[in-house]
């Protein structure tokens, strides 16, 4: 009975990526990621921002928080053993998911050490979200997106390289 | 002057306004200060690039996912009324029809306000895809292939959408006076356990504003003659929506299976309608009953409910089930609708229900309408 409105399917090409990505860097569980990114749109549906909000920064804002809440909430920690994603029928040996596996404890490791605002700016932009949605989901001036960045990038660096 | 670090960060990232970005690149290619650090920057940029990176994403594939999930949320009929108060601004003329049918008199709140309506009682209105096809028929025999709801009147939602906090269930106290009212949660009946966290969210105010002059043109165009009183125009009417309440069962399974056996209910107050000083509500609902495009069966329909002023008119299509309930001495409305899933048959139902002037809506998957029921009774 309902249809959903073409621009929906719009918004999802040009979010969806940017909100998975961002998401599955805060939470380090790639399935989960894809859960919480589907209840993003389902929130976009049922609880649409108001006309004029800037939907790019609306949406990171949802995802930042569902994923933080998934965070604290983390009781789900016995289903998140080593959960391996659909590599679609390409054969991954377990060496190489290991290894991998090491690596994003590593980022997430090096992330979760990080001020948290200069965290959430390095991943929104990374996940491909412009200065003024950065700006709107993390409430900083747009003007000092581009310090911030530069800011997060050393840190995240420096962390990074004092991690074993 | 050099440029600090920010800027040729923005600068890098293609954030800079055009006139800064000649400055910048004529700069660099004299200072070799800057452009070291622009590599430096660059270096750091892919750098990071490839540390945050994560395993790609079949899009399609999502989207088949949601879509499945969206349908799934939504062919539950109560979800079309959350809707009615998320959507009213996309749904202009949905709203106004159905709003303005549905209108009746209890106090003066403002000044300049004569009506409050509150909105008690549910009637299902069925709705076929032939009455859609009809009106769409009726709009294009008139010319009027697309109507921009824009210049029909104005609608303005005030309070804050995303911000739904969450409480524990032990906290209904705190629930209750973070809402404003008193309500009633089922009880764990038959495995359904209520989810820990509650939802609870801020309520919101619809306002709107009828051009009048367009609308009845647009009635006169399909030759009807019932016209809104001129007196409407430019005046504010609005819907109050107070703040909700959200609680989600466990699924009876204990799993994430494709069958999902649970429940959601919202908690809100009966919604409000005030109706601007000096406004004839029976002449509006005349005019909106009377518009030319509204298909006859629906109209005899909606033309049909006795307490108009107090009645939501909840439209359903006219493959659900629809009966009325009381429940522990409370009216209340069920809706349910089967359909084939992949593999199961599967069952949605719905059910609605005003107990002293708060509304409760169950959403119900692969929950029989008597199972609903039984829930809904089980609330203390």
């Amino acid at each position: 009975m309902f249809k959903i409105p073409d621009s929906f399917k719009d918004i999802f090409e040009k979010y969806y990526g940017k909100i998975y990505h961002q998401i599955a860097l805060i939470i380090n569980d790639e399935d989960k990621a894809q859960d919480i990114a589907q209840e993003v749109f389902i929130k976009l549906i049922k609880n649409p921002p108001h006309n004029d909000e800037n939907i790019g920064g609306w949406l990171s804002k949802v995802a930042i928080n569902r994923a933080l809440n998934f965070i604290r909430s983390e009781k789900n920690l016995k289903s998140r053993e080593l959960k391996v994603s659909q590599f679609n029928g390409d054969f991954v040996s377990p060496e190489d998911i290991a290894i991998e596996k090491i690596e994003v404890d590593k980022v997430r490791k090096v992330l979760s050490k990080m001020d948290r605002r200069d965290m959430l700016c390095l991943v929104l932009k990374h996940s491909g979200y412009n200065y003024e949605e950065i700006s709107i989901s993390l409430g900083i001036k747009k003007s000092s997106v581009g310090t911030t960045i530069v800011r997060a990038h050393k840190k995240f660096k420096e962390l990074y390289e004092k991690e074993v | 002057m050099c440029f600090d670090e920010g800027t040729l960060q923005s600068y890098l990232d293609g954030e800079i306004d055009e006139s800064l970005k000649e400055q910048i690149k004529k700069h660099l290619d004299t200072c070799e200060k800057c452009s070291v650090k622009l590599n430096e920057l660059k270096n750091l940029n892919s750098f990071l690039d490839k540390a945050l990176k994560t395993s790609s994403i079949d899009l399609n594939e999502a989207w088949q996912n949601l879509s499945k999930k969206i349908n799934k949320e939504e062919r539950g009929v109560f979800n079309m009324f959350r809707k009615y108060k998320k959507y009213i601004a996309a749904a202009a003329a949905a709203a106004v029809i159905t709003a303005s049918i549905a209108l009746p008199p209890v106090q003066k709140a403002e000044a300049e306000i004569l009506s409050l309506f509150r909105l008690n009682n549910f009637k299902a209105v069925t709705i076929t895809p032939d009455d859609l096809q009809d009106i769409k028929n009726k709009f294009y025999q008139a010319g009027n292939k697309e109507i921009d709801l824009k210049q029909y009147g104005d609608i303005k939602v005030i309070g804050d959408y995303g911000s739904s906090k969450e409480i524990s269930k032990n906290n209904l106290d705190k629930i209750k006076s973070y809402v404003g009212y008193n309500f009633k949660i089922p009880q764990d009946v038959d495995n359904f356990k209520l989810r820990d966290n509650i939802y609870v969210e801020k309520g919101q105010t619809v306002e709107f504003k009828l051009n009048v002059d367009k609308i009845n043109n647009l009635i006169k165009t399909f030759g009807g003659n019932k016209l809104l009183p001129e007196n409407l125009n430019e005046k504010t009417f609005k819907i109050i929506l107070g703040n909700s309440v959200h609680i989600s069962s466990t699924d009876k399974n204990e799993s994430d299976s494709q069958k999902n056996i649970s429940y959601g209910l919202d908690i809100m107050k009966t919604p409000e309608i005030i109706v601007p000083d000096g406004v004839d509500i029976e002449k509006v609902r005349d005019a909106v009953i009377n518009m030319p495009f509204i298909p006859d069966d629906i109209r005899n329909q909606i033309a049909s409910i006795k307490d108009w002023k107090t009645t939501i008119p909840f439209p359903v299509s006219d493959t659900d089930d629809i009966k009325d309930v009381t429940i522990n001495g409370s009216k209340g409305i069920v809706i349910s609708k089967k359909f084939q899933g992949s593999d199961i048959l599967e069952v949605y139902s719905n059910l609605a229900l005003n107990d002293h002037g708060v509304i409760y809506l169950f959403s119900g998957n692969n929950i029989s309408p008597d199972e609903l029921i039984k829930i809904a009774e089980s609330m203390r």
